[in-house]
């Protein structure tokens, strides 16, 4: 069954002459973020003419096409009648995620924002890092910088708004919560999110084989760790890293 | 013998770049590459490369490059740079060759922004996810993944076969004096006023310019959009013009963060991006929104120009003060010249 807040047709409109993108819902929702995955995947089974390349986004697919090969209004065709042979709720029931444990060290230097929530929230910085930990978490989409995770949804305490100030520069590995979700980078970055840990683990490294590991789709389970196993990671190969981070399907 | 290129001084924005990385944006990586595509191209045929090698591009300023090993063919193209080999002005658009120990000093660019040095076997990086573009803010790619510094030492591969003397005769372009747009997805985050006013508006290109993007500024009021700030975050294509909070539109390039959530009034189309990114600071910008159809009809012109480049490569007999090079240079540019009524902007030609 088509979840409620799913378009019932999915709305296509251009970025420019090359980008095309397919919508499948108005918000943020794992069930969208689903039926975009799957969509996505559908894609890649079935090639189409003059597609460069498709990435699933929160709640749409973009598609990058050379209009020299195949016309705008003729690739929307195609994709029209691939959106019409896609049986959303097959295809979602057949979709296995992966799931990665996810070292964190949280507060002090690490994470500087830790503090302030807990205060906000009334509780000790232990018990938010409990709450972050609880729940396993879902990568909606990789964007912004290489290798950068939008991870969700987070119980309501960490439905905070983005810093009014933009943070110039914050590490690669930093660990970011707001609006319920979490962000985590593999290279450095400014940022108005609330930095709460960091993590030894590189999700895009460009001299790993793969380069990238966690996809759209994923699953996170998050974990802390203390300085010194932070330290202790960050200087373990990145074959050692896999080990940790180790993936498994659910 | 294996060349390199030694930087004995460099301008502040150096950068090793190709055609840029296709296949990546799943994982938060945006295409990069050349930020003028043309001059990449052009540069490439004048030094005889296959397509794909890598090249240096250049910011506002150049540097002092000395060739090492056996001797190299180069070219530049792009803004006009004023160029010179011991004392010798050197034509953009004209390859030339230079012997070990020589060096070619390149100052400021004369008009435009990104000045493209082309060499020939093409600058040997490791490719990083299929490309040897530098990725600047990610620290990836090119020359140790980052802009090039003085002490430097590029490796170049091995050239594929003769090829100095060639110089590039091109036509005039007829510039467009307003940069042609597609209105975005999310114009309908703006209200019906405020599109007509950012038509209506002459922006001036500012000094906020890089790889990343290029931001605009106007006296006139900012623009403004007040559903736009809560959109969630999408693909961002090459050229979209965002309009945050603060009104001011930002044009969004090679190295763009791939997925944003602020709102983007329309895309520049793909004919009218080495124009844009040219453009000085100071220049002025107009924008004016064109059909999908015309913007698809304008794509195909540039790639038949790009076709016909090697049509207007012009063997050239060493000396730059050749008689017949220059005759047949004006010959072709005159004519040219009186058909379209070429406008100032000659900073191609």
């Amino acid at each position: 069954m088509r979840p409620v807040e799913a378009y019932e047709h999915p709305r296509l409109s251009m970025v420019g002459e090359a980008l095309l993108i397919v919508e499948f819902g108005v918000k943020l929702s794992p069930d969208i973020n689903d039926i975009v995955i799957a969509f996505d995947h559908f894609l890649q089974d079935n090639p189409m003419r003059g597609l460069l390349e498709s990435a699933p986004m929160n709640k749409s697919v973009a598609l990058r096409f050379d209009p020299l090969y195949v016309p705008p209004q003729q690739f929307r065709d195609s994709v029209l009648e691939l959106v019409a042979a896609f049986d959303a709720a097959t295809s979602v029931a057949g979709m296995k995620a992966r799931r990665w444990r996810f070292p964190v060290c949280y507060g002090g230097e690490m994470g500087p924002d830790l503090a302030k929530i807990a205060d906000q929230a009334f509780m000790s910085e232990q018990a938010v890092i409990a709450a972050h930990c609880s729940l396993v978490q879902r990568v909606f989409m990789i964007g912004f910088a290489p290798g950068f995770l939008y991870t969700g949804m987070l119980p309501d305490m960490f439905k905070l708004p983005r810093l009014p100030e933009i943070k110039p520069m914050v590490s690669a590995g930093s660990v970011s919560v707001a609006i319920c979700q979490t962000v985590i980078s593999s290279t450095p970055n400014p940022t108005g999110w609330h930095v709460i840990g960091s993590t030894p683990f590189r999700n895009f490294d460009p001299d790993r084989d793969p380069p990238f590991l966690i996809g759209a789709g994923d699953e996170i389970a998050f974990y802390a760790i203390d300085l010194e196993q932070y330290k202790d990671l960050r200087q373990s190969d990145q074959q050692g890293m896999q080990q940790i981070v180790r993936e498994e399907a659910v | 013998m294996i060349s390199a290129l030694k930087i004995l001084r460099a301008g502040p924005y150096i950068s090793v770049q190709d055609e840029g990385r296709s296949g990546w944006l799943r994982s938060g990586v945006s295409q990069g590459g050349a930020m003028d595509g043309r001059a990449l191209e052009e540069g490439r045929l004048l030094v005889g490369n296959e397509r794909g090698l890598a090249a240096l591009e250049m910011l506002g300023l150049g540097g002092r490059f000395e060739v090492m090993g056996s001797p190299l063919t180069l070219a530049l193209s792009g803004a006009s740079f004023a160029a010179k080999v011991e004392g010798k002005a050197i034509d953009p658009l004209t390859s030339f060759t230079l012997q070990p120990g020589q060096v070619l000093e390149i100052g400021s660019a004369k008009s435009g922004n990104y000045g493209t040095l082309s060499i020939s076997g093409g600058i040997d990086v490791k490719p990083v996810l299929g490309s040897r573009s530098t990725h600047i803010r990610a620290g990836f790619g090119g020359f140790e993944g980052r802009l090039l510094k003085r002490g430097d030492v590029l490796p170049i591969g091995e050239a594929a076969g003769q090829s100095r003397g060639l110089s590039l005769v091109l036509e005039k372009r007829l510039a467009n004096e307003k940069i042609r747009i597609i209105w975005g997805a999310q114009a309908s985050l703006f209200d019906e006023n405020e599109l007509q006013r950012f038509i209506d508006t002459k922006f001036e290109v500012t000094h906020e310019i890089d790889r990343m993007g290029a931001c605009l500024a106007t006296d006139a009021a900012p623009i403004h959009s007040e559903q736009g700030l809560v959109a969630i975050s999408g693909a961002i294509a090459l050229g979209d013009i965002q309009v945050a909070g603060g009104g001011r539109p930002v044009v969004l390039l090679a190295d763009r963060q791939p997925t944003g959530g602020y709102p983007r009034i329309g895309t520049i189309i793909a004919a009218d991006l080495a124009d844009f990114v040219q453009r000085p600071a100071g220049a002025s910008v107009e924008f004016c929104p064109v059909s999908e159809e015309e913007a698809i009809k304008a794509y195909h012109k540039m790639h038949i120009e790009q076709m016909m480049l090697p049509e207007q490569l012009v063997r050239d007999f060493g000396d730059p003060y050749d008689s017949h090079r220059l005759l047949s240079k004006n010959l072709i540019s005159g004519a040219v010249g009186s058909i379209r009524n070429a406008s100032d902007k000659d900073r191609f030609s």
